[in-house]
């Protein structure tokens, strides 16, 4: 019946080091989930929404590029970065293990909250596939097949940017553009921006349960009330951030310095830019 | 398994059982625990109301442990034996602390302390109870403290081993068993210094009763065939109100009567009509109309006798076995109040009691009788227990604490603890007594088997088990093989279920609840024919791995002959006794019946040897069991209420 | 033998039949003949009694396990029509009312090995109690006076803890617990809280802690909650694994600052 530990080589220490740590592991892919990731994303999600504003015509600043240069400006932002990226691998790794322990039956018992635990899984790797993506082709502006949409948050970020253009904010074309390129993506980043906020509010319902905060049928349903309501303010920045991406004309709401550097980032836009008629 | 010296093997795991294997292996005695099901699923769940013992609330009220003895015995109708009734009602406080300890979840009062309840049979409240499942809570502290013991390896558990027959060594003595794991149908020779059965009730020979599909009565058949007589096998409880099912009966609580519900059937014979459409004149309210006073609250004899006629005399429901129990017209906070017991009602049938009248009928309970046992009363004389500056009881106050002859049957090495022991509980059980009686025998007589075990070999005790030749084992071996053998190959025409529900449906008709010559001497010739019908078994499942059916034939053959020594005492009996209740003899007759049947089987055959064994009342003389105090509590509410109807 | 009365109604029953843990499985159809009040034991009797599948073969009688058929010795636990349950409880007509089919289908259940038929072996759920030490660590059977005093409430709440009869449904319904790997569910984790729970019980509490915090421990639950809604004795499951778990975050702690 237990699964058989083998005696001896790599595999049985790597084992014994998993099975001997069992408990922290858990509970440390639960705080990873939580707190790293989940913090970062909340502010991440909130930095987006402020797209729904858009932009100063004149001098192209605006909310969501005045955060994306708070955000730029902090110190240690790649030891941040990278603790994030350690944080989302491990809670990645073990969370597909912890998978593929369980075998899913919500076609027997289709309760709601079977129902959760199922989604859970689906979202996790959702998410995990998204964020990948979302991360490749914006932060490492990777040119995936001809999906090339690269973020900077000032012209300087770019070396081909010359020094004139080095001040100019970028954060919201270049967001935009990201989204406009095709519907497919937009599809891309509702469902993942949904998988993800919903595995972090799920998770933190469940994480309750596992931490033993919640210990009465009472109190996991006042929690779960909470969770809900923080999935749906989530939500509710997604989707501001996706309405300011998709509502800014590519066209006509930069400013010419904007429109210079986003042709040099991006040569060949995919998006038709429609510039007749710009002041 | 290491083969040591000396090792003692108990059969069931019920709590009788458990608690022999907790105190067997805390005496320092290696334990083989034999049971037909995982323990935890023993029949002792069942159990509701709850275990009686005196306590310091009834004790300041003048209630004693002296007081619990002699509720047991008129209860009994002084059929059970004196001494070791008195050390079961003096020892009870002791288990009840035991298994408060233990952890056993017994309802509390507001300051924490053990809650009590009233429960038939005493004015004083006595009864310990953990909500409406003592029996499950009971047992499962028993089933946790015996895991501690196997996981310390001191008690090794067979689980789904039946017990086939005990083996005995050339002078006669118990030194083993052979068993069959019920899934590999592996069987085997077990050797032991002393063997407990703690096998439960024998309600299957009735078809259907109140017992666990388990309760079969075959382990305590074998011994019976293997030379260990029976006590009073015609002692049987019934209980009047159970929910008649397709499978067995389902108890339904006194206090829906107590609570206004009311017994009728339809005056016109198999009246189809929906209950609810028979108008109240066309009902017949036989208890009301027959004992105006006391109505539905008569008497539990009384009413399974009186429900029990109505339904002979062919007014049953829907000419059936079974008449109603009305609840439909109480208020709905009494209904409310009745709630648990409402809904076992309605989840078994389908059918919903506050809307529907109950059908109900008065199903096989309990089995007081069983395997004869001996005791060694206590004797003031060879206490070395008591210390020196405590006084000492009297002579056969209680028995000799830890004598290796407590609850040995007649066949030496042979014990016999809880239901299948017929000791304590005469020829009527208490309410709440059973599950004292079963605990109380385990440990109590624990220490009484491991003494025997530890003996062993010593003297008069033979040899030590471990050490007795293989081919006195293999002999035994080959004796239940060949049985085996001979059912599985069997290719007559008979089906064992067709047979046994014969077997139930004579036992019941014959020998429950109201017993009569004529209908007996009927019996008897059904139970031959049966019997002959046995011997031309058709088996639909010839395979050799986990073959219930072979194992069921192999049971019915034990439990015709169980009913065969319950028959023949119940004829014996010329007399009415507590459950046993004739109609051709309604009186008590102390003077050629205040004894014990002590039945024998005779080999040559086949059949049962009656002889009757006086009983001694060293303690309490005999008297009339009138209950006196109730009465007169009873007779004032009756002329209260013939007041008022006046 | 008894052929179903041509005039009688019936209904048909479907047996997911196995002869072994390692025999593959196979479905067998059976008529019987509708009875007021029939629970699957009774309907299983009769097949037991008429081993005749639809197709007229006569067959091995189906084999299961039952007990006390009033729902709580836990033994009679079976997957019907797809859901885990108790069978003594469940009422044939009611479930062919609840389906809306013709016919009833029984399984064994999925998460322990096959004994036979409808038999399975469910060791696993006693090893698990004794794993988490599910007993009060008294000193002996001698007479040392009453147990610790508690309060109605406190003893309320055990008492619903101490109603599980290892049947098994809350395992049979978890999606974190396989055949194959080893988490011990909630039957074991509520018992080591019920025992934990206890004044005496308590003195145990670290090793049960230590036990459920290893592989196949309460950090193993899923939170699917399937199994407070299978739970025929309506035992608060989760609540318990939630308990477990906030003894086990404070056992952490304690221990990350204090043990040796």
């Amino acid at each position: 019946m237990p699964t058989d530990r083998t005696t001896s080589g790599p595999t049985a220490t790597v084992r014994s080091l998993l099975d001997d740590n069992h408990f922290l592991l858990r509970r440390l892919h639960s705080l990873s989930g939580i707190v790293p990731v989940g913090l970062f994303v909340i502010s991440h999600l909130f930095t987006n929404a402020q797209m729904a504003w858009g932009q100063d015509r004149v001098t192209g600043k605006g909310d969501f590029q005045h955060e994306v240069d708070f955000i730029h400006s902090m110190p240690f932002l790649y030891v941040v970065e990278w603790g994030l990226w350690g944080a989302i691998g491990f809670h990645a790794v073990l969370g597909l293990w912890y998978t593929f322990t369980g075998k899913h039956n919500v076609k027997r018992y289709s309760y709601a909250d079977n129902v959760r635990y199922l989604l859970q899984r689906i979202t996790g790797v959702i998410a995990l596939v998204f964020i990948f993506l979302h991360i490749a082709t914006l932060r490492w502006r990777w040119d995936l097949f001809g999906w090339f949409t690269p973020f900077y948050g000032k012209g300087y970020q770019n070396p081909i940017v010359p020094q004139a253009f080095h001040d100019v904010p970028m954060s919201l074309p270049l967001t935009a553009y990201a989204l406009q390129i095709s519907w497919l993506v937009v599809l891309l980043y509702v469902v993942g921006v949904t998988a993800s906020v919903y595995h972090w509010c799920n998770g933190l319902w469940t994480a309750a349960i596992s931490w033993g905060l919640t210990i009465t049928t009472a109190g996991m349903k006042r929690w779960g009330y909470v969770c809900a309501g923080l999935f749906v303010a989530l939500m509710t920045f997604s989707c501001a951030a996706i309405y300011g991406a998709l509502s800014f004309d590519l066209g006509q709401d930069m400013t010419d310095d904007q429109l210079e550097v986003f042709e040099l980032i991006v040569p060949e836009s995919r998006v038709p830019l429609n510039i007749s008629g710009r002041h | 398994m290491p083969e040591t010296h000396p090792r003692v093997i108990v059969v069931g795991g019920g709590l009788a059982g458990l608690a022999a294997c907790v105190r067997i292996a805390e005496a320092g005695t290696p334990v083989d625990l034999f049971s037909m099901v995982p323990v935890k699923r023993s029949h002792s769940v069942c159990a509701q109301g709850g275990i009686n013992a005196c306590n310091d609330v009834a004790r300041q009220q003048g209630y004693s442990e002296w007081q619990h003895m002699d509720e047991t015995l008129i209860g009994g109708d002084f059929l059970n034996h004196q001494p070791p009734v008195y050390e079961m009602a003096h020892f009870a406080p002791k288990i009840i602390n035991l298994l408060d300890r233990m952890g056993v979840p017994f309802n509390r009062t507001s300051e924490g302390m053990r809650d009590l309840r009233l429960f038939g049979g005493s004015l004083f409240k006595r009864t310990h109870f953990a909500g409406a499942s003592t029996g499950q809570q009971l047992l499962y502290a028993l089933d946790e403290q015996t895991r501690r013991y196997e996981a310390q390896g001191k008690v090794n558990k067979y689980e789904f081993w039946e017990f086939l027959w005990p083996v005995t060594d050339e002078e006669g003595r118990c030194k083993g068993i052979i068993a069959q794991d019920m899934r590999t149908m592996e069987m085997k020779a077990f050797r032991a210094d002393a063997v407990v059965m703690a096998s439960g009730g024998n309600g299957l020979i009735y078809g259907k009763s109140t017992m666990s599909v388990i309760c079969n009565g075959a382990a305590a058949a074998r011994c019976y065939q293997a030379g260990a007589d029976l006590g009073n096998p015609e002692m049987i409880q019934v209980h009047p109100t159970a929910i008649p099912g397709e499978d067995k009966c389902r108890l339904m609580s006194e206090s829906a009567r107590g609570e206004g519900g009311r017994v009728w059937v339809p005056r016109q014979q198999n009246d189809d009509r929906h209950p609810l459409d028979i108008p109240e004149e066309e009902r017949n309210y036989f208890l009301e109309e027959k004992y105006p006073g006391y109505g539905n609250l008569v008497p539990r004899d009384i009413a399974t006798r009186e429900i029990f006629w109505v339904c002979q005399e062919g007014y049953g429901v829907g000419g059936e076995n079974q008449v109603y129990l009305d609840i439909t017209h109480l208020p709905q906070a009494t209904k409310n109040k009745l709630a648990a017991i409402l809904e076992i009602y309605e989840k078994f049938t389908g059918d919903d009691p506050r809307e529907v009248p109950m059908k109900i009928f008065p199903a096989v309970h309990y089995t007081m009788g069983g395997l004869y046992t001996t005791y060694a009363p206590y004797d003031p004389e060879t206490d070395t227990i008591t210390p020196a500056s405590a006084p000492k009881r009297e002579p056969n106050q209680g028995m000799a604490f830890g004598d290796p002859k407590n609850m040995m049957t007649n066949v030496s090495g042979l014990y016999a603890f809880g239901e299948s022991n017929y000791a304590y509980h005469g020829a009527t059980r208490l309410g709440a007594n059973a599950l004292l009686s079963c605990i109380f025998d385990g440990l109590f007589n624990g220490l009484s088997v491991a003494n025997h075990a530890q003996q062993s070999g010593a003297g008069a005790h033979g040899t030590p088990a471990a050490e007795l030749p293989q081919s006195l084992y293999d002999k035994f071996l080959k004796q239940e093989q060949d049985k085996l053998a001979k059912i599985t190959a069997s290719t007559g025409s008979q089906d064992p279920y067709t047979i046994h529900r014969e077997l139930g449906v004579e036992m019941t008709a014959a020998a429950t609840v109201v017993k009569e010559e004529g209908r007996m001497l009927q019996a008897r010739e059904k139970l031959a024919e049966l019997r002959e019908r046995y011997t031309d078994l058709k088996i639909s499942d010839t395979g050799h791995y986990t073959n219930q059916n072979v194992s069921f034939a192999r049971a019915l053959g034990d439990m015709l002959v169980y009913a065969d020594a319950l028959l023949e005492a119940s004829l014996a009996r010329k007399e009415s006794r507590g459950s046993h209740y004739r109609s051709d003899y309604p009186e008590r007759m102390d003077e050629e019946f205040h004894n014990t049947s002590r039945v024998a089987f005779n080999a040559e055959s086949g059949r049962p040897d009656i002889t009757w064994e006086p009983i001694p009342s060293p303690l309490v003389p005999l008297r009339a069991r009138t209950y006196g105090k109730t009465d007169v509590v009873e007779d004032k509410k009756t002329q209260e209420q013939e007041a008022a109807a006046s | 033998m008894i052929a179903p009365n041509p005039s009688e109604k019936t209904f048909l029953v479907r047996i997911k039949r196995q002869d072994a843990e390692s025999q593959p499985a196979y479905w067998q159809e059976f008529e019987v003949p509708v009875k007021p009040a029939q629970n699957i034991i009774s309907v299983l009797q009769y097949i037991a009694a008429n081993p005749t599948t639809t197709s007229g073969e006569d067959v091995e009688p189906v084999v299961w396990d039952s007990g006390c058929l009033e729902e709580v010795c836990g033994a009679c636990t079976m997957v019907v029509d797809g859901q885990v349950r108790q069978s003594c409880s469940c009422l044939a007509n009611e479930q062919l009312a609840k389906t809306g089919k013709d016919h009833i289908e029984l399984e064994p259940m999925t998460k322990f090995p096959v004994v036979r038929d409808l038999f399975v072996d469910r060791q696993r759920m006693f090893d698990n109690l004794k794993k988490v030490k599910a007993w009060v660590p008294i000193d002996g059977t001698h007479d040392l006076g009453p147990g610790p005093k508690e309060t109605p409430e406190q003893q309320e709440e055990r008492y619903a803890y101490s109603r599980c009869m290892t049947c098994g449904c809350c395992l049979e319904a978890c999606p974190q617990f396989t055949k194959d790997n080893t988490f011990v569910g909630a039957q074991a984790i509520a018992q080591a809280l019920y025992f934990n729970q206890h004044e005496t019980g308590k003195k145990l509490k670290g090793e049960r802690l230590d036990e459920l915090s290893g592989p196949g421990g309460v950090a193993d639950c899923g939170n699917s909650q399937n199994c407070v809604k299978v739970c025929p004795k309506e035992i608060p499951l989760t609540q318990a694994i939630a308990k477990v778990g906030r003894q086990l975050t404070v056992h952490a702690v304690k221990n990350f600052f204090s043990a040796k």
